[in-house]
């Protein structure tokens, strides 16, 4: 009778809540490289604490965080209204997104226009724009993807990208794509440019933190971290740390900007 | 006699757990697609053909595309492999190899091929074809190497399955190789093939991450092989981390997966049914 007892017990409830010693932080992946940076600084001051950072997007970082099974929940995206009440949003870093585009593809800089027209699928080849022949292949994010919102409401005035184009799951999936593929162009985090895809440059513009200050690059989002309304010590002194002023310079060195200031706590 | 009746009551325990923990595999499945039904109306998910949330819940862009990449996978896999399998059993020269290498083959993970294809087809079938190479074509050749060790090594059972004295009896009466493969094995082994036709089928239909990668998830009915479209299981996993837990736009995904449960089921009746008709 014991074995029947314990058997089903052991392995599936062992569920762990969020703890005084244990930090659990998930949710958008363009947040990751940030918290983990964090996460190293902060368990430099709390040693007894451990932290533990996990992606999955937005949504999953937000539904977690309201259900109680992490503590902080990343988002780069606005919780949709009225969807988990009395999470607090406290922004942590300016993320600039770049667009990106295959080497092959000989475009330096593209204007509004050209962009909305791109993704909205109304030009179906490079020919217009650069003079080359090759197919335009669009490649992006999923349709409630962090990322993507910021490129329709930013660049696109709120337009949708077409749904014709290839869809993957990860930044990092993005900029192998777009790596790969001639005549493809794509978008994602700044902090995760290289040198297989070539960034293009926004009516004149080049990404630059800079730019991005003076206002002169509209491409960036705002990455929050969200909480429950009263947060734990622990939590309260790992948003203190991210946001502090001392931590800024590896802010910048993964390429995100402090937030701008004045922007308090978002969405609740 | 004591540790008879425990041995029996650990078994039974875990037989239990295994089913309670299916069951609620499913049940969670169909209560988060009853909330989905509750809202969109079910005539308008099935017949659906457009997918742009929340105005349109079609699952014809899906189910077309999944069914697209299965029969191409298939179409492509069923020849070599069928071929590869009676020649193993044929007691070939370097059979054990080949069957070894199979083996192998069948062991590599669905990304590493997944990238090996963002690497090396797509590109390739994108220069062939003028586009960007992604599409059920790039996920059906994929699928065709990823489901053929399954095939093969399945066909490779059900022909080892016709006893040897026919193959020899009709040897014995003059009969010619190619005589004896049309005439007695595959007929005898038919049902047996057709059953690893059907397991492979369900291998490629589940498959996600390989498919994911080159099929461009484009939420449309396929409008040819090269061009972007989605799967059942490539949608599901790209929009899931995504979609607000809670929300139609995630709910929906349940939908689609018990659509996904229910083909499953479907494949495995028919393969089992075979099998056992076959079998006797």
């Amino acid at each position: 009778m014991l074995t029947l007892c314990l058997m089903p017990g052991m392995f599936f409830f062992t569920a762990c809540g969020p703890s005084g010693l244990r930090l659990a932080i998930s949710g958008s992946t363009a947040l990751m490289p940030l918290a983990r940076a964090a996460a190293a600084s902060f368990g430099r001051v709390h040693p007894d604490v451990s932290v533990q950072v996990t992606g999955g997007g937005s949504f999953v970082g937000l539904y977690q965080v309201w259900s109680k099974a992490v503590d902080i929940g990343m988002a780069d995206a606005v919780p949709p209204p009225g969807k988990y009440p009395g999470l607090v949003g406290w922004p942590v870093a300016v993320i600039p997104y770049c667009l990106v585009v295959n080497p092959d593809v000989a475009v330096a800089s593209l204007t509004r226009w050209q962009v909305a027209e791109i993704f909205s699928g109304r030009v179906r080849d490079w020919r217009s724009i650069s003079g080359q022949g090759l197919p335009v292949v669009v490649v992006g994010r999923a349709s409630s993807s962090g990322s993507r919102l910021v490129l329709e409401e930013r660049l696109l005035n709120g337009g949708k990208v077409v749904p014709r184009g290839v869809t993957l799951p990860s930044s990092g999936a993005v900029r192998a794509a777009v790596a790969a593929t001639p005549g493809a162009i794509g978008y994602l985090e700044a902090g995760r440019l290289n040198s297989t895809v070539r960034a293009v440059a926004l009516g004149g513009v080049p990404f630059s933190a800079s730019a991005v200050g003076d206002g002169k690059y509209a491409f960036w989002g705002m990455g929050r971290f969200y909480t429950l309304r009263s947060p734990g010590p622990v939590v309260r002194a790992f948003l203190a740390l991210i946001r502090g002023r001392d931590f800024r310079p590896e802010l910048r060195r993964l390429g995100y900007l402090p937030p701008v200031d004045g922007e308090e706590s978002g969405a609740g | 006699m004591r540790a008879d009746r425990w041995a029996a009551r650990v078994f039974l325990a875990a037989a239990v757990l295994a089913v309670a923990v299916l069951g609620g595999g499913v049940f969670f499945l169909a209560e988060r697609a009853a909330v989905f039904f509750s809202q969109v109306p079910a005539a308008r998910f099935f017949l659906g053909e457009v997918w742009a949330p929340p105005a349109a819940y079609g699952l014809l862009p899906f189910l077309g595309g999944s069914l697209l990449v299965t029969f191409l996978a298939l179409g492509l896999a069923f020849f070599p492999g069928l071929a590869t399998a009676l020649y193993i059993t044929g007691g070939g020269k370097g059979g054990r190899l080949l069957r070894l290498g199979l083996e192998v083959l069948g062991g590599i993970p669905a990304v590493v091929l997944g990238w090996l294809a963002l690497g090396e087809i797509l590109p390739f079938l994108g220069s062939l074809t003028g586009t960007g190479g992604f599409g059920p074509g790039a996920a059906g050749i994929i699928l065709a190497v990823m489901v053929l060790p399954t095939f093969a090594l399945l066909a490779i059972r059900a022909l080892e399955k016709v006893p040897s004295v026919y193959r020899e009896a009709a040897l014995a009466l003059g009969a010619k190789p190619w005589t004896v493969l049309r005439g007695v094995v595959l007929p005898l082994a038919w049902e047996g093939i057709r059953s690893a036709l059907i397991l492979a089928a369900t291998r490629a239909l589940g498959e996600t991450m390989a498919v994911q990668v080159v099929v461009g998830n484009a939420p449309v009915v396929p409008a040819g092989l090269f061009v972007p479209a989605a799967t059942l299981t490539s949608w599901i996993a790209t929009e899931m981390g995504h979609a607000p837990y809670g929300t139609p736009a995630a709910d929906s995904l349940f939908a689609l997966g018990l659509v996904l449960l229910g083909l499953a089921l479907v494949g495995a009746h028919l393969a089992r049914g075979k099998e056992s008709g076959a079998g006797g």
